[in-house]
This record gives structure tokens, C-alpha cells and sequence, in this order.
């Protein structure tokens, strides 16, 4: 498994893929420059949680993942490498696993490095908040939260990419853009099929009831989100190793 | 085109030349067909091989490659069965550790040097120092000293050595070779041939699919013909051809007198033509083997000298020829 996760890594890790995604994250970073210039009074952990649940949340983090979870597998498909790890007698899993695990960290160190930018130039200036507000660690939930999506987004589109190595990324892309960016913004019940609600709920419930907590409203608890979004890597998991069983390759 | 399927034997080489009669399969075809859409790619494939090497020959689209891939569980059948090693090929991962495969396609991870490739393959195969391995192996294909350069910088010969050397990694008992000549030089297949006959004669079994006929024919004793998705022929090279009687061949014969020679063979059975070039005779049957036990008598009646009698079609491309002809 760590064999391929390493190979994995170097694969993805190269490429302009990276630096157009580098700069899609430097984005939050930049607009917090902008909010913490504009504003005589900013209050920086608002303005970070409310980016984290309107930008990075259902746009960035989803086009990450769609973008290096898609090839992890998809392109050995595409490239007719994918033999070199069928054809050992390694199982099926570990190679789901191992892709997993490198796609996951590649996205969530991305997007982490997204958020901790947007943490240190917004997050830290709290000069607007209320009197007396007591926020706590707020990069503490917004990196569990991103980690949480990264692995669920990422294991998602693992198996888009594998079952639809050419389609996978322009049906990946739509869902991202309508689906997550839009459509589950626009009500609660669309939301229900949408990994951005349960990931958002994670977030909600680390930052506690206060303030900040607030501010997304959901209303569902932490525990009962993590164990959807555990239930959406399992499955994804399991979904992809059992076509990667019954793949045949070209 | 209709294939007629030839299965032989040979009776007339000597017994060292015998392909050995394998005490137990390695390889086991039955009944195998499959079929994408409507397009048939093999048809009802039945073979066993064992140890040695054996060839996969036919034209482009017979089918080769496809068999090839159903052999090493690439792709399923859409009927019969596969066993390598007495095991089912498909989904069976500790089978792959007894089996290696040199893909046909081109696609490598053009990021890694050659020894990472190698390695990476001595990793996955869970090889002992899968380093040092890697560097055997690499040494095998006579690619040591490019050892860590980028494969994405090989030549189409360099990149299928290390595509060999990954097969080779991890001393497997069966090997299946796509086309693993392919851009090699001259000296470079030599090489490589007698390395897989040295693999062979430590029992491995090698399946080598190759349109390079002459230097399979040298190596491979048995071969599998596949054409139109059929097997058309099995068995040894030299005992098909005896087989195949009513095949035409040509024979070059040199003698003292070719103008009084050609009046006596046009008169035998089974000769079809027969040409006068220069001090040579061209002569084309259909009963190769007639022409042979004639020839003597021939020219002892026209007291005509033979210097020189060649087949000219023994070759396994002229086989080949003949049962895509077919």
C-alpha cells in the first residue's frame, strides 16, 4: 500500500495540474488581504469560517479533490500502467488504499495549505468581534473539517476516475459546479445528497455552539456527519476495489 | 477465410530436438472465445503448453495479444476456460507472483528511472533487497549503466528491455512476452533470445508472441498460430510444415544442366512450375516430400551433377504466410 501511495504521490505531484490548483488556493488567502485592508474593524475568524463554507468548502475543495483524485487512478488506466499493479500479487484493496491515501494527502495538504493562508492573514485579526467573544482555536475544526472532505471528496473521485477514466473529470466537474457549489446551497433537502453538508456539520460541531458555530446552521450533530462521511469513504472504497476487480483492460 | 487447425508433432528430428513432453501443463486453454460487442476476437481456443518456450504467431488483429491479455487476467473470457500454474488467471493475485508479463503497449511511468521501474516492480512483488534485484535484472537487459535515467527519455528498445527486466524481476516459472523484440538491434535480440532460452532451460515457461519470425524459430520449437482469432496451428514448427502436404513450396536446385533437369521434374507429380534462373532451377510442388525421393533418380537419368538443393519456404514465415493465405 505504501508503494503505491509513493508512486502515486510522484505521479500527481508533477504537472501543470499543480500550479493551476496553487493558485485557485491562493486565492482565499488573497481575498482575506483584500477584507482585512478594506475593513478599520476586521473580524478575521468570521470572515475564515464563512470563506471555509461558501469557497473552499463547496468549490475549492471539491475541484482539488475531482482534480488529482480522478487521475490516481484514472490516468494508469488512461497511460495502460495500471497492469504493472494488477498483475502483482498485491490485493485489490491495497491498491485502492494506497491510491487513497496519496490522493488524500495530496488534496488535503493543498487545501490545508489553503486554509492555514487564510487562517494566518484573516483569522488572526479579530479586532471587530464582539466584546467579550471567546472563539477558541478556530484552525483546529477548519483543518479536521477540510481532512474529513478531502478523504470523502477524494474517495468519491477515485471511483469516478476509475470507472470513467475520460468522462470522469467533465461529470466530476458539473457535480462540483451545480451540485456541491450550488444546488445543495439552495436547500436543505438538496443538501442531503451533497458530501459539502456533512463536512460543513463536522465544522459546526468543532467550532461549538458559540458564534461561529452558528453561522452555517446545521442541524445535524457532529458525530452523526462523521459517520456519514465515514459511511461515503467506505463505500467509495468498497465500490472501487470491486471495479477494480472486474476491470478490463484495453 | 477458412482455417483449417494443424496439430503435430515431429517424427523426423532427432530426439534432442523433440519438444519434451511436459509432465504437467503450465498453461491450459479450453474452449476459450471472447468477444467484444459484435466483433469476435478469439474463437473457441484450445491449448496446453508447458515448459520451454513456445511462440504466438499470426498476422496483426489474429488475435495474439488478446490471448495474451485473457492469459494473464487482463480481460475475462466471454466462454471457456484459463488456468496458468494450475490456477484460475483472472482476479488472483497470488498467482502473480509466479508470473510475469511484458505488456506490448508502450505505456511506462516516464517519471521514474529505470532502476525505480524495476524496483518498484521487485517492491510490488515483495522480492528480497528489491534494489539489488532491480540492478540483476537490469543487468540481464544490458541496461546497468542507463540504470537511472528517466525511462520517459528511452528509446522504444530501451524502454522494452526494462519492461523485460520488470518481468524478470521477480524469477517467475511463467513469462508471457508481447512482442518483446520490438526495437531491440540486431545483437540486442541476440541477447535476448539467449537469455530466454537460458530462462527455458531452467523450466520457465515462455509464451512469446513475435512478428520477428527467424529469430523465434531459432528459440521456440513449439508454436501457436492464431489466425482470424482461430488456432490454426499447434505444435512443432518443422512437423506442421511436413503436415501441410498439399502446400506449395519452392525448392532451389542447382545442377550441372538446370534446361535438361526442369524436362525430366515437370513430368512428376505434384510439380506446378518450374523456372530456369541462371545456373539454378526454381521449382515449386505440392509434394515436396515426392520431389525429394525423385530428385536422385531424376538426375542420375539425365546425368546431370546436383550441387545444391534448398528449401526455400522452411521458414516459419513462410508457414505463417501460408495459413493466413489460407
Amino acid at each position: 500500500m505504501i508503494t503505491v501511495a509513493l508512486l502515486t504521490l510522484r505521479a500527481l505531484g508533477r504537472g501543470r495540474r499543480l500550479l493551476v490548483i496553487g493558485v485557485l488556493l491562493a486565492v482565499p488567502a488573497l481575498l482575506a488581504l483584500a477584507y482585512d485592508a478594506s475593513e478599520s474593524q476586521p473580524d478575521g475568524q468570521r470572515f475564515a469560517v464563512q470563506l471555509f463554507g461558501t469557497l473552499i468548502l463547496p468549490v475549492l475543495l471539491p475541484l482539488t479533490a475531482l482534480t488529482f483524485a480522478t487521475s490516481a487512478l484514472g490516468s494508469e488506466v488512461e497511460d495502460r500502467t495500471l497492469l504493472y499493479l494488477t498483475l502483482r500479487p498485491i490485493s485489490r484493496l491495497s491498491i485502492v488504499l494506497g491510491k487513497l491515501l496519496a490522493a488524500a494527502a495530496i488534496i488535503g495538504g493543498l487545501t490545508g495549505l489553503s486554509v492555514l493562508a487564510l487562517y494566518l492573514v484573516a483569522g488572526t485579526h479579530s479586532a471587530g468581534a464582539p466584546p467579550g467573544a471567546h472563539d477558541g482555536n478556530v484552525l483546529g475544526p477548519l483543518m479536521a473539517a477540510d481532512l474529513l472532505g478531502s478523504l470523502a471528496y477524494g474517495a468519491l473521485f477515485l471511483l469516478v476516475g476509475l470507472a470513467a477514466p475520460r468522462r470522469g473529470l467533465l461529470g466530476g466537474f458539473v457535480y462540483v459546479l451545480v451540485w456541491e457549489g450550488i444546488a445543495a446551497g439552495l436547500s436543505g433537502a438538496l443538501a442531503t445528497f451533497s458530501i459539502r453538508r456533512y463536512v460543513q456539520g463536522t465544522l459546526d460541531a468543532g467550532l461549538g455552539a458559540g458564534r461561529l458555530g452558528a453561522i452555517q446552521r446545521s442541524d445535524l450533530s457532529g458525530v452523526a456527519c462523521s459517520i456519514v462521511l465515514a459511511g461515503i469513504v467506505l463505500l467509495s472504497i468498497a465500490a472501487t476495489t470491486t471495479v477494480l476487480r472486474r476491470i478490463q483492460l484495453p | 477465410m477458412g482455417v483449417e487447425m494443424v496439430r503435430a508433432q515431429s517424427e523426423d528430428r532427432p530426439a534432442a530436438e523433440q519438444p519434451r513432453l511436459r509432465p504437467a501443463a503450465t498453461i491450459e486453454v479450453r474452449g476459450v472465445s471472447k468477444w467484444f460487442g459484435e466483433k469476435v476476437a478469439v474463437s473457441d481456443l484450445s491449448f496446453a503448453i508447458g515448459p520451454g518456450i513456445t511462440a504466438l504467431l499470426g498476422p496483426n488483429g489474429a488475435g495474439k495479444s488478446t490471448t495474451l491479455k485473457l492469459l494473464t487476467g487482463q480481460i475475462r473470457p466471454s466462454q471457456g476456460t484459463l488456468r496458468v500454474l494450475g490456477q484460475p488467471v483472472a482476479d488472483n493475485p497470488p498467482l502473480y507472483r509466479r508470473v510475469g508479463l511484458v505488456p506490448e503497449q508502450e505505456g511506462v511511468y516516464p517519471f521514474l528511472s529505470a532502476l525505480e521501474f524495476v524496483e518498484l516492480a521487485a517492491r510490488l512483488q515483495r522480492v528480497p533487497n528489491p534494489r539489488e534485484a532491480a540492478r540483476r535484472a537490469l543487468r540481464l537487459v544490458e541496461l546497468e549503466d542507463v540504470a537511472g535515467r528517466s525511462i520517459g527519455g528511452f528509446s522504444k528498445g530501451m524502454r522494452q528491455r526494462a519492461k523485460i527486466a520488470q518481468a524478470l524481476v521477480h524469477d517467475p516459472e511463467v513469462l508471457f512476452l508481447d512482442e518483446p523484440l520490438t526495437g531491440a538491434d540486431p545483437r540486442q535480440r541476440l541477447a535476448l533470445m539467449e537469455t530466454f532460452g537460458l530462462l527455458a532451460g531452467q523450466g520457465k515457461t515462455l509464451l512469446i508472441s513475435s512478428h520477428i519470425l527467424n529469430e523465434v524459430e531459432k528459440v521456440a520449437a513449439n508454436v501457436l498460430v492464431i489466425v482470424n482469432g482461430k488456432l490454426a496451428a499447434e505444435g512443432d514448427f518443422h512437423a506442421i510444415r511436413g503436415l501441410m502436404e498439399d502446400r506449395p513450396r519452392r525448392v532451389q536446385i542447382a545442377c550441372s544442366d538446370p534446361r535438361a533437369l526442369a524436362a525430366e521434374l515437370i513430368r512428376l507429380a505434384g510439380t506446378r512450375s518450374v523456372a530456369i534462373e541462371g545456373d539454378r532451377l526454381m521449382v515449386e510442388t505440392a509434394q515436396a516430400v515426392e520431389l525429394y525421393r525423385m530428385l536422385p533418380q531424376a538426375a542420375r537419368r539425365a546425368a546431370i551433377r546436383l550441387t545444391e538443393i534448398a528449401g526455400l519456404d522452411e521458414d516459419l514465415e513462410s508457414v505463417f504466410r501460408y495459413l493466413v493465405s489460407r
